[in-house]
């Protein structure tokens, strides 16, 4: 490694940021628009074809709407809350590969901004750090809703991480890494982690829609029936941080999803060269985009298509089954590994990882 | 090793400066945040020295779990924004000869420990599976005793916060 | 591990504090500013508002903070386990098994203690609403007949 990897890499997380801000444009503008197709609506459709414009409009509008700082709030913490929830957002997707890498030159570029060898713990990290966002902005307004709201979202954003720490622990159990190209690797070779580790890949998904705040998970902001929880202080660009934070969160927990579970950019192996070119890596960049998006439609699917909980089902929910059931996920997959070691049960499922 | 020890001295200094601050504000929700930046600088030193499991797990256990309970607490029972009296009491002598005796054991153990070398081993970093072998052969015990000490933790602080007077004890969790 | 590892890491995150200070400074080029006392006030559903400061909460949030830690913790602790699970075998089954006991025992133990019941347990579970329900409208029908 020399400078001119790093700035490859660099280079790698300038255009990752770019498209996250280009996904995050077009989430927006399709859970609007694809809620109001599920629901026989028309949605927006004014600015741009198909509305597809109506997010840049909004974030204009939001860019030009009046800024201030309530007279009880804390003035410092209140302006700094928004990044804070922004940054763990993007940090979080810099473990992601989101294709194999290729050469140019004698050049390795990888895709993907970091190949830490810990690379679960930091995404558990940065999750964990995301509570601060919340917790801040609710304390420093300086009024009763968003402390309520602020402690009601971080209590159930801690319990829902112990759920997702949990629940990766089997996918470690069967690759035998924390590294997530190490974990997309083993399963290029094999299979994909959903098939044995299907219980664990759904309580993944369900804790990352809670971790997300998103429905039916979001009683907190519940707009129609509460304020908006932490952030009801908040308006104008201050506001759009926190919006841009919680749709970078659903792209990063699709694409972990994708990349723990649903075998990262593996896909079936129809040609490894067109014309001389290597096309393996635009074919492994497209596989992970297309499982990354149905994940993404999932998040708006469920959103329009389930009621909301209320707080104690929330709790009863993450804490008792959640909890309980992945315990037991994670003692039965090691017991089982610990059989297919010592030969007694077919290394069918689970060829070693080394 | 030129960069290293650089950035270890930044790091300390504003680790330094924090700390300072942390018992010197007179604002209990500022006191988490300096203490957060603490904590944050200890896992850099941790990242420095070529620890890498346990910079980040001090990251999410000290900074994602434990400045946050500090956080709960703080709102939970008197949530003041500002300045709050009574953050400041008349023990500074014995705080500040706690803190001597603290320097002077650590400072000792770390002479003992590597002399006056300043040699950061970035070149000896422990992976997780070196971590997790070692955990599981040499520290089995300690390892087994951890659990056992959570679990002591876990009910007492449940026996600390649950309610038992007579009334509720008689018909327990139907009134909550 | 190198150091460099965190580099990349390091431009995302300056490009997103970028991004969101270059669009604080946006917002405060284009943004009005006409504050007033009204519009200074905390938000109370349009009038002026009266309980300040807030109240205090349940203990309920601090023990699920409290708990938290220490699943966190015993959490941490499976990861190196999980790395080597592939070579410790059925030794590192028991190991583990008796380690997460400590966590499923006191998890039963919050439970029974409803420490996690947030909302007023029912008296009553739905089939025996019903089979009362069932039993006062049969009575009614009965006497009206009779």
């Amino acid at each position: 490694m020399d400078w001119v990897d790093y700035l490859i890499r660099s280079v790698v997380a300038v255009v990752v940021f770019a498209a996250i801000l280009g996904t995050c444009t077009l989430l927006v503008w399709f859970e609007r628009r694809g809620a109001a197709w599920m629901q026989v609506r028309v949605g927006p459709n004014k600015a741009g074809p198909f509305g597809l414009l109506q997010t840049v409009a909004d974030a204009v509008k939001l860019l030009t709407k009046e800024v201030f700082v309530p007279d009880s709030a804390d003035p410092l913490v209140y302006r700094i809350a928004p990044l804070l929830s922004l940054l763990p957002a993007f940090l979080a997707l810099t473990i992601v590969p989101f294709g194999p890498g290729f050469h140019i030159g004698d050049r390795y570029v990888p895709m993907q901004i970091a190949d830490l060898n810990i690379g679960i713990l930091w995404l558990l990290c940065m999750s964990s750090i995301a509570v601060y966002g919340y917790i801040l902005a609710g304390w420093s307004s300086g009024s009763k809703y968003p402390l309520l709201g602020a402690v009601r979202q971080s209590a159930q954003v801690i319990s829902y991480e112990l759920v997702m720490s949990l629940a990766i622990i089997p996918v470690v159990i069967w690759a035998g890494t924390l590294s997530t190209s190490g974990i997309v690797e083993a399963q290029s070779r094999y299979h994909w982690y959903v098939v044995p580790l299907i219980v664990p890949a759904i309580a993944f998904f369900v804790s990352g829609i809670a971790e997300t705040n998103r429905p039916p998970f979001d009683l907190v902001e519940a707009e129609s029936e509460l304020v908006a929880g932490a952030i009801t202080e908040y308006g104008g660009v201050r506001f759009m941080m926190f919006f841009l934070a919680e749709y970078t969160n659903i792209i990063t927990i699709s694409a972990i999803t994708t990349t723990l579970f649903l075998g990262g950019w593996n896909g079936p192996i129809l040609f490894g060269t067109i014309a001389g070119w290597s096309v393996v890596p635009l074919w492994g960049l497209f596989w992970f985009l297309l499982k990354t998006g149905v994940l993404l439609f999932v998040f708006i699917w469920v959103r329009v298509s389930l009621p909301r909980l209320r707080y104690d089902q929330l709790m009863t929910f993450g804490w008792k089954i959640m909890i309980g059931v992945n315990v037991a996920v994670v003692l039965a997959v090691s017991f089982v590994i610990a059989l297919m070691e010592q030969g007694a049960l077919p290394m069918f499922w689970a060829p070693p990882g080394r | 090793m030129v960069g290293p020890n650089i950035a270890f001295w930044i790091i300390a200094l504003v680790m330094a400066y924090a700390g300072v601050r942390l018992v010197t504000t007179r604002n209990v929700v500022h006191a988490a945040l300096y203490l957060m930046i603490v904590l944050a600088g200890t896992a850099a030193i941790f990242l420095l020295l070529g620890a890498e499991f346990l910079g980040w797990t001090q990251v999410l256990v000290y900074i994602g779990a434990i400045v946050v309970l500090f956080l709960f607490g703080v709102m939970l029972t008197r949530a003041t924004y500002g300045e709050s009296k009574g953050l400041d009491n008349d023990q500074r002598v014995l705080a500040a000869t706690v803190a001597v005796i603290v320097f002077l054991v650590f400072a000792g153990a770390m002479w003992k420990a590597f002399g006056a070398s300043t040699e950061i081993v970035l070149e000896k970093s422990t992976t997780v599976s070196e971590l997790g072998r070692d955990l599981m052969t040499n520290w089995v015990l300690p390892f087994e005793a951890v659990s056992l000490v959570l679990l002591a933790s876990l009910i007492g602080a449940i026996t600390l916060a649950r309610r038992d007077d007579p009334e509720h004890v008689r018909d327990r969790g139907v009134e909550r | 591990m190198q150091l460099g590892d965190y580099l990349p890491i390091a431009v995302m995150g300056l490009l997103a504090l970028i991004f969101g200070g270059a669009s604080y400074v946006l917002s405060g080029l284009l943004a009005p500013r006409k504050p007033t006392p009204e519009k200074l006030q905390p938000y109370e559903c349009g009038i002026v508002p009266e309980y300040e400061p807030p109240q205090r909460f349940p203990v309920q949030f601090y023990l699920i903070a409290v708990i938290f830690i220490a699943f966190d913790i015993e959490v941490i602790f499976m990861y190196p386990w999980a790395v080597r699970m592939r070579d410790l075998g059925m030794f590192g089954f028991a190991l583990m098994g008796s380690f997460m006991v400590m966590l499923i025992v006191p998890l039963i133990y919050i439970i029974r203690e409803g420490v996690l019941d947030w909302a007023p347990r029912r008296r009553h579970s739905r089939d025996e609403l019903i089979a009362r329900y069932r039993a006062e409208h049969e009575a009614a029908a009965r006497e009206e007949a009779a």
